[in-house]
């Protein structure tokens, strides 16, 4: 090998050797922790999601976005997105003006009524949707329990109709989406320094005035984690919907099933899909962001 | 019971503070509260003076965290109470009083800035924004860290936060201040340094302050008088000189610097003297109990002195030593003492001299110095 020929070579070799000394810098090796997830995610989610998005461009034997047009064009579909959205954003409000005050009393309640409280929270998430929504149904029939007990207090004449109706759909949500609020605000305000409201109060802040300024702001990345579960989660809701409300009630998780199960049309399924994925996906970012911003502000 | 040392010492002492202070600024009134079933604050009275610098010294559970928490309104005691510049403060709540606080872990606002911590209290207030502006620049000019105003509290080191804290506290120009071991976080270094700065500052802005610790060098470096507390109530309140030279109880005694120990019984008395009988011979002291009572003799380590007595005023033991530890400026010489008892004298290094471990010396001292307390 001539002289030059091996300095090039060593060249190399440094240069080589310098971008992965960079690529060491840039990834921190615990990060590869994070692999078998990754991995596992990448084929079991993002391989079918990429189909799903191919397919709802690809149609008619060429790229189109036909199917995108014909969807957006029709107003039935802008009233199904509408449903989605009034059914998620009630259900995500709901929870969280339960769920704030509740995450205090949990942070606040003391070892062994936090742990029986926590339990309270958690178990009932081993029941199952389906279940839930089923008992709901019970629950909210004209001669259910609901229904018995406004009319044994007097509140009504004759039973109310709950069932099938939006206040019983959200109401039902509500319940099963519930303690996705609940823990990481439960998760941050626990982690508040009680003394800080101390401080706060030395300097002449009023109650209100230390909520305002000390514990919403610091609660904060909790409360946007909620509302990103609850959303993400009640946006996308098709057993409950279903039967707390049947076919009355259209909402995109419903139209997609329709369309993959009884018309067989995959093409529209997969707009539908996309769309609601693509909803959910700017509540994420967007909570993230804020997040992030909150983060920074630390 | 303070009965040893009190007449014609060779000390200077000032005179100690009347029980009932006309000039009191804040007065705290039969002060109690119980957590549970437990007493942490039994009948505390305590009266400071305004632009004083008062010092809450006592061992962790002694009750002077909760002391601080009741004068600031963080905690309401069981009975008691608290005025200040003549104003019924017991039942108005901690964003009324206008009692500033720095606590221990200084408790800044981890979401706000440098300047926005020290804003807090300002805009709590509802001031105008340009006065706001204009008062945390001072608040932060007088702690020396206005060139931080817009960073992040996490980049300031322990003794930066520290100082943001008491800026913070400051801003709102409180009527009182308080402050709860606020130099306890730093290294042993800074905690000196900042005893010193601590002390000018609130003594230039004459604000009156409240300062709880465990540690005797911050108070007595620090404060124009100290209140020594013991199990929920006050043992002692005194200048610092009084608190060391003149201890009221053997709390007080132990709690506040080292000092020689001896027990023993009173064998007799005359003119104002007692004499007891202890395991190193007969000592004298100024003071009067009846014979046969059991008492605690005690001697500060620096009033002892190697050689004989000179003439009657002085008592004089005969020991050998033990250990002599020199500690650069001065010598610390432990001496083999019968059980339960202990004899310990700092020198200057060169009087000790030359001794080793097994020497027999005389130690004398100043009866005057000799302070005794009845034990049970």
């Amino acid at each position: 090998m001539s002289p030059t020929g091996r300095e090039t070579a060593l060249a190399g070799e440094l240069a080589l050797g310098r971008r992965r000394g960079r690529l060491r810098e840039r990834v921190e090796p615990i990060s590869l922790l994070a692999l078998p997830g990754t991995l596992y995610l990448s084929v079991a989610f993002g391989v079918p999601l990429l189909l799903l998005l191919v397919r709802s461009v690809y149609g008619d034997g060429g790229l189109s976005v036909a199917s995108y047009v014909r969807f957006f064009e029709d107003p039935f579909s802008w009233a199904v997105i509408w449903n989605t959205l009034k059914a998620a954003l009630l259900t995500t409000l709901i929870c969280l003006l339960a769920g704030y005050p509740a995450a205090f009393a949990l942070a606040r309640a003391s070892g062994a009524l936090q742990a029986l409280l926590l339990t309270a929270l958690i178990l009932p998430l081993s029941v199952g949707v389906v279940v839930k929504a089923f008992a709901w149904t019970i629950l909210l029939r004209s001669d259910g329990i609901v229904n018995r007990l406004l009319l044994l207090t007097g509140l009504t004449e004759a039973p109310v109709r709950l069932i099938f109706t939006q206040p019983g759909l959200i109401l039902g949500a509500v319940n099963v989406f519930l303690p996705f609020m609940v823990l990481p605000i439960f998760a941050v305000v626990k982690l508040i320094d009680r003394s800080l409201l101390d401080a706060a109060a030395t300097l002449g802040a009023s109650p209100v005035h230390r909520f305002l300024h000390v514990t919403l702001p610091l609660t904060m990345p909790g409360v946007i984690a909620g509302v990103a579960f609850v959303f993400s989660m009640s946006v996308s809701m098709y057993v409950i919907p279903t039967l707390l409300m049947g076919d009355r009630f259209k909402t995109l998780s419903i139209l997609i099933a329709r369309s993959f199960l009884f018309m067989r049309d995959r093409a529209a399924g997969s707009t539908l899909a996309v769309v609601l994925l693509l909803i959910a996906v700017a509540v994420v970012v967007a909570s993230a962001m804020l997040s992030r911003r909150h983060q920074h502000a630390r | 019971m303070m009965l040893g040392g009190t007449e014609g010492g060779p000390r200077e002492r000032p005179a100690p503070p009347a029980s009932r202070d006309a000039t009191a600024y804040l007065e705290v009134t039969g002060v109690e509260k119980q957590f549970r079933d437990t007493p942490v604050i039994q009948g505390l009275d305590l009266q400071v003076r305004a632009g004083e610098f008062v010092c809450l010294l006592g061992p962790s559970g002694c009750g002077k965290t909760t002391l601080l928490r009741i004068i600031a309104g963080l905690l309401p005691a069981d009975r008691g109470r608290i005025l200040l510049e003549g104003a019924d403060l017991t039942r108005v709540p901690a964003h009324k009083r206008n009692v500033g606080v720095v606590f221990q872990s200084y408790a800044l606002f981890p979401h706000l800035t440098v300047a926005e911590n020290v804003a807090f209290g300002l805009k709590a207030r509802g001031l105008p924004a340009a006065e706001i502006r204009e008062t945390v620049a001072r608040a932060l000019a007088l702690v020396r860290l206005d060139e931080s105003a817009d960073r992040s509290i996490f980049v300031l080191s322990g003794g930066q936060q520290q100082r943001i804290a008491v800026a913070r506290a400051l801003a709102v120009k409180p009527k009182l201040l308080l402050l709860d071991e606020p130099l306890s976080a730093l290294d042993r270094k800074l905690r000196e340094t900042m005893r010193m700065e601590l002390r000018y500052l609130l003594r230039d802005l004459a604000i009156t302050a409240i300062f709880v610790t465990h540690d005797q060098d911050e108070a007595l470096v620090m404060s124009d008088r100290i209140a020594v507390m013991n199990a929920g109530r006050i043992e002692q309140f005194d200048v610092p000189a009084a608190i060391y030279t003149r201890p009221a109880t053997p709390f007080v005694l132990d709690f506040v610097g080292m000092s020689t120990r001896l027990a023993g019984t009173v064998a007799g008395g005359n003119g104002g003297q007692v004499e007891v009988e202890t395991a190193l011979g007969r000592l004298r002291a100024h003071g009067r109990l009846p014979a046969g009572t059991r008492v605690l003799v005690a001697v500060r380590p620096e009033d002892l002195r190697l050689g004989p007595p000179h003439g009657h005023a002085e008592n004089a033991v005969t020991l050998r030593v033990r250990d002599p530890v020199f500690l650069g400026s001065k010598l610390i010489l432990h001496f083999h003492a019968p059980e339960g008892d202990r004899v310990v004298a700092e020198l200057p290094p060169a009087a000790g001299h030359g001794l080793v471990p097994g020497d027999g010396v005389t130690v004398s001292w100043d009866v005057a110095a000799t302070l005794v307390y009845p034990t049970p």
